[in-house]
């Protein structure tokens, strides 16, 4: 099992309501409770204009997730997410319905799963490899794991997001999520000057509870979006608290993460 | 050079696409150079091309208690699960480590989406209510590892890797990773992409679909044929050095563009010259590389350029790409096991559909397959977004 300590080096949260950096800590830290806003357009710093237009609320939402993380230029990505982009699937399909079936390049070629991670490396320029994946429900986990795995294995700094949109309304009678949920981690095997906590993962039979939100008022985050799964993790991280984080993984298995403070 | 990884052995495969169930079909078109593209139709498909199709997927009938997982995608993996003697390796695998410590890695572009497309072509036209889905078990990228998992009676680690056109290769990196970690004992990795309507119009829209059967490294090449398959492979850590293994990979981005390789090649070269680092090989010790050749204009010309930076111009390749279309999300499996079954009988298919040479190309292509014994061979997938993977087998 992986029992070397990975430590974090950055940490990101975007959701509505907690857009502002301030006010996230504070909900994070459990100081303030959380109140759903809209969301802003999150027009992400790293894309040009010209890419940035043809950007959707996905692909903003897993780059504004990584805007304020400090990665170097040559650190591994995990680009985690559950559905991708339905709002694609949803405009594709519609076209397809039709007796045209006329589909837009633009759409087709944003349609894939790996679609933000490949704008992020345009935006960057950074040529190592990142990786697309899901999990169904336990997404945030398997790219926590496929994280560790890489910064332990790879050797190198690993910068993973994990993010899930809200589902277009053609579809939402078959699959709801209650917010669009980002959440980003810098991982390293080397602990810096302002390294924010280390953790120590292993996958576990399902035996024990998981782990709610410290912060009762994320709750409805933490089980409206299969990325707030991440949630008690971040706050663990960002109170300096040491615990032990359990969240469900792949097969009725559990992740447990060792928190520690550093 | 040391190598970098250790070597994982290939124990069990087994390989569904447009030219039979079962590996010995593709072996036997990797003698007699066969296609197994036609020029047929699919439903609501209303333009000409060739496609690479696996014959009756929509008469599979999964099992009863995984019915809600019922789609074009996980017909098509139970396809591949049901020949080969596949399930009897993996019990034998299971029997071995326990069913929770074999990982599955499972590789797919467009996973069920061809239920989604259904369900808004059937839609009720006055209250405009979509046909009903089972989006969980169908539609989202993660159900085909989910399937394979239930119906092999396992419960370990995994997950679906989606990253286009390298989807199934990647996942032989992140398989080989999580047994390093002691994750997992054994891995299953695979990859399984199936016909819909959302590729076949979109890489029409992008003007990428060749009506003609595709021509790879031709100099009149029109673009791709989209094919279907499905295909897994039984990894183990190395105990039989009479065996073929799984000896290196490498991953590497672009960062060019969304949706076409960089000109020069240069993300490929990256990640070629990683697999040849971590398998500890020179260049000149590979005896074959399956291409990428989707007989695009820019793969082939960008890949040729990636190859020629990184190899001597002698270096034998080919594209399997006339024989079972572009597999997309399940390419890299495809080719995977076309490698394997390349070093097991000593051969190196032939690139099919060539006409004219492309003097633009600088890596030159057999049309007649050769028989040669091999000791490395490499496989190459490069995918939109720019994400590439170079996996090397040897024996």
């Amino acid at each position: 099992m992986l029992n070397n300590t990975v430590y974090i080096n950055g940490i990101s949260v975007i959701a509505p309501g907690m857009e502002d950096s301030n006010k996230s800590l504070e909900i994070l830290k459990g100081n303030m409770d959380w109140h759903p806003e809209a969301l802003s357009k999150m027009t992400p710093s790293s894309l040009p204009a010209n890419e940035a237009r043809r950007t959707t609320i996905v692909i903003r939402l897993a780059l504004k997730a990584i805007d304020s993380i400090d990665y170097k230029n040559d650190t591994l990505a995990v680009f985690a997410s559950s559905e991708g982009d339905l709002d694609i699937t949803d405009k594709i399909c519609k076209s397809l319905s039709t007796k045209e079936k006329m589909v837009s390049p633009t759409l087709f070629h944003n349609s894939v799963h790996n679609t933000p991670a490949g704008y992020f490396s345009i935006a960057t320029g950074i040529q190592t490899a990142s990786v697309s994946l899901s999990a169904g429900d336990n997404t945030f986990s398997a790219g926590l794991i496929e994280a560790l795995t890489q910064v332990l294995i790879e050797k190198n700094d690993v910068l993973l997001v994990a993010y899930d949109n809200v589902i277009p309304s053609n579809l939402e009678c078959f699959r709801h999520f209650e917010y669009p949920v980002g959440i980003a981690l810098l991982l390293s095997a080397d602990k810096h000057l302002d390294t924010i906590g280390s953790i120590e993962g292993s996958v576990i039979n399902n035996q024990k509870s998981v782990t709610q939100c410290f912060n009762k008022s994320l709750e409805k985050m933490r089980i409206g979006n299969p990325i707030g799964m991440g949630l008690p993790l971040i706050e663990a991280l960002v109170k300096g608290a040491s615990v032990e984080i359990v969240i469900p993984y792949v097969n009725q298995n559990q992740l447990s993460i060792k928190v520690n403070n550093v | 050079m040391n190598k970098t990884i250790d070597s994982l052995q290939v124990t069990a495969s087994t390989l569904v696409n447009a030219l039979g169930n079962g590996k010995r079909f593709t072996l036997d078109a990797m003698f007699d150079g066969s296609s197994g593209l036609r020029n047929s139709s699919y439903p609501e498909m209303n333009f000409n091309t060739f496609l690479g199709l696996v014959d009756k997927v929509e008469d599979v009938e999964l099992e009863d208690h995984l019915a809600k997982f019922s789609c074009r995608n996980n017909k098509l993996a139970k396809l591949a699960l049901d020949v080969d003697n596949f399930r009897d390796e993996v019990d034998r695998a299971v029997n071995k480590y326990g069913k929770n410590r074999i990982g599955v890695f499972i590789g797919t572009s467009t996973s069920g989406i061809a239920e989604t497309e259904n369900a808004y072509i059937g839609r009720d036209k006055n209250t405009g209510k979509l046909l009903n889905i089972d989006m969980l078990y169908t539609n989202n990228t993660g159900s085909v590892q989910r399937y394979v998992c239930r119906s092999l009676g396992l419960t370990g680690v995994g997950m679906v890797i989606s990253t286009a056109c390298s989807s199934s290769a990647k996942v032989f990196a992140s398989a080989h990773r999580y047994i390093t970690a002691g994750l997992c004992d054994a891995v299953i990795v695979g990859g399984v992409d199936s016909l819909c309507l959302t590729t076949l119009y979109g890489f029409n829209s992008l003007q990428l679909i060749s009506q003609d059967i595709c021509r790879p490294w031709d100099k009149n090449r029109q673009g791709i044929n989209i094919g279907e398959a499905a295909g897994f492979m039984l990894l183990e850590k190395s105990n039989n050095n009479n065996c073929i293994h799984l000896t290196g990979y490498g991953e590497s981005s672009d960062a060019h563009h969304i949706s076409s390789p960089h000109p020069e090649g240069v993300g490929g070269k990256i990640a070629i010259e990683k697999a040849l680092v971590s398998s500890g090989i020179k260049p000149s010790d590979v005896d074959y590389i399956n291409l990428h050749g989707t007989a695009t204009l820019s793969n082939d010309y960008s890949e040729s350029k990636g190859l020629s930076s990184a190899f001597n111009p002698e270096i034998m390749c080919s594209s399997t790409k006339g024989m079972t279309g572009h597999t997309l999300g399940a390419a890299g499996i495809n080719e995977a096991i076309i490698c394997t079954l390349a070093l097991e009988n000593s051969i190196i298919p032939a690139n099919i559909n060539l006409r004219t040479i492309d003097d633009n190309l600088p890596i030159r292509v057999p049309t007649k397959c050769i028989k040669q014994s091999l000791n490395h061979v490499m496989s190459n997938s490069f995918g939109f977004g720019g994400s590439n993977c170079s996996l090397i087998f040897s024996c």
